[in-house]
């Protein structure tokens, strides 16, 4: 590994965390800051404390990934599950063969989040579709085994149907999403605790 | 084999360090630097994660010469938490000490 002085470390750790919000990544930059003055007051060079503190690359990487885990433990929302997703995968652990069965459950995932909202949609179109002047009926129309429903009611019953699976879909597929970030986090931080002392 | 189990106790050394008084980064890696061969830079991604369990929380002292030092405390669920680990490493021993001393 390249030596490195105190300014060229924080500089490179500047420069991997720039995707940070602004007061955490000052935040983290005044930590190793503090952790220079202290080491250089007790009598060490800058190029040992460095040396010694590792990579700033890989130190930005736990951060971030840390940061992420924060983020999702704070809102489940689907982009902070992407953000988790992908610095998991940016930790550089994750090697080709666990990758690849991720990136396609991520793919079914998220292509299940889209046939949900669909029936969502299509559902409440349904719903109303069968309110008589909204001048939708005729352009909307139902089969059920070849029978076409004009029924009103009928219609609306289908949309309410419709409506209700596409929000089981949704339910089912934000608890398997769940699941698959607990497993992330869980897979994160034992490489975490691994990567630990092998500077 | 003697790395590999350290850093495996290494977050029950941090809290068991804060549990005697509240200390600084660099402060807790001194004191666990003789003991523990840990790489130093991952203190704060250690800190940062005990910090946002709840586990630890930190707070500014002010220096004459320069910036403001970080501080960190053991809070109480950090306090329990280390209970627990220090009790399944009691055990642990225990179970691993009659094996091989027969």
């Amino acid at each position: 590994m390249m030596t490195m002085n105190r300014e060229q470390f924080l500089k490179t750790l500047k420069q991997e965390l720039r995707a940070m919000p602004e007061r955490e990544r000052n935040e983290i930059l005044a930590d190793y800051e503090e952790y220079f003055r202290d080491a250089l007051a007790a009598g060490r060079t800058e190029e040992d404390v460095a040396r010694s503190l590792g990579a700033p690359r890989q130190l930005a990487r736990e951060l971030r990934a840390e940061a992420s885990i924060k983020g999702w433990e704070e809102k489940r929302s689907l982009g902070n599950f992407a953000r988790l997703f992908l610095s998991v995968a940016g930790l550089g652990l994750v090697n080709l063969m666990l990758l690849l069965p991720l990136l396609i459950l991520v793919t079914i995932l998220l292509s299940f989040f889209v046939a949900a909202f669909a029936l969502i949609a299509a559902g409440a179109g349904l719903v109303l579709a069968s309110i008589p002047g909204m001048g939708l009926a005729g352009f909307i129309t139902v089969d059920v085994a070849g029978v076409e429903l004009v029924e009103p009611l009928a219609v609306a019953l289908a949309g309410v149907g419709v409506f209700c699976s596409g929000l089981v879909w949704f339910l089912f597929d934000a608890w398997v999403t769940k699941w698959v970030a607990v497993g992330l986090v869980k897979y994160a931080r034992l490489n975490f605790r691994l990567l630990r002392g092998e500077a | 084999m003697k790395t590999q189990l350290k850093k495996g106790v290494l977050e029950m050394c941090v809290l068991a360090v804060l549990e005697r008084h509240d200390s600084y980064a660099y402060e807790i890696v001194s004191t666990l630097a003789d003991s523990v061969e840990m790489s130093e830079g991952t203190i704060y991604p250690l800190m940062r994660r005990l910090q946002s369990d709840g586990l630890v929380s930190t707070y500014l002292v002010e220096s004459d010469a320069g910036p403001p030092r970080k501080y960190y405390r053991l809070e109480v669920k950090g306090a329990e938490v280390l209970g627990q680990m220090k009790q399944e490493w009691g055990s642990f021993l225990e179970e691993v000490n009659r094996i091989v001393q027969g």
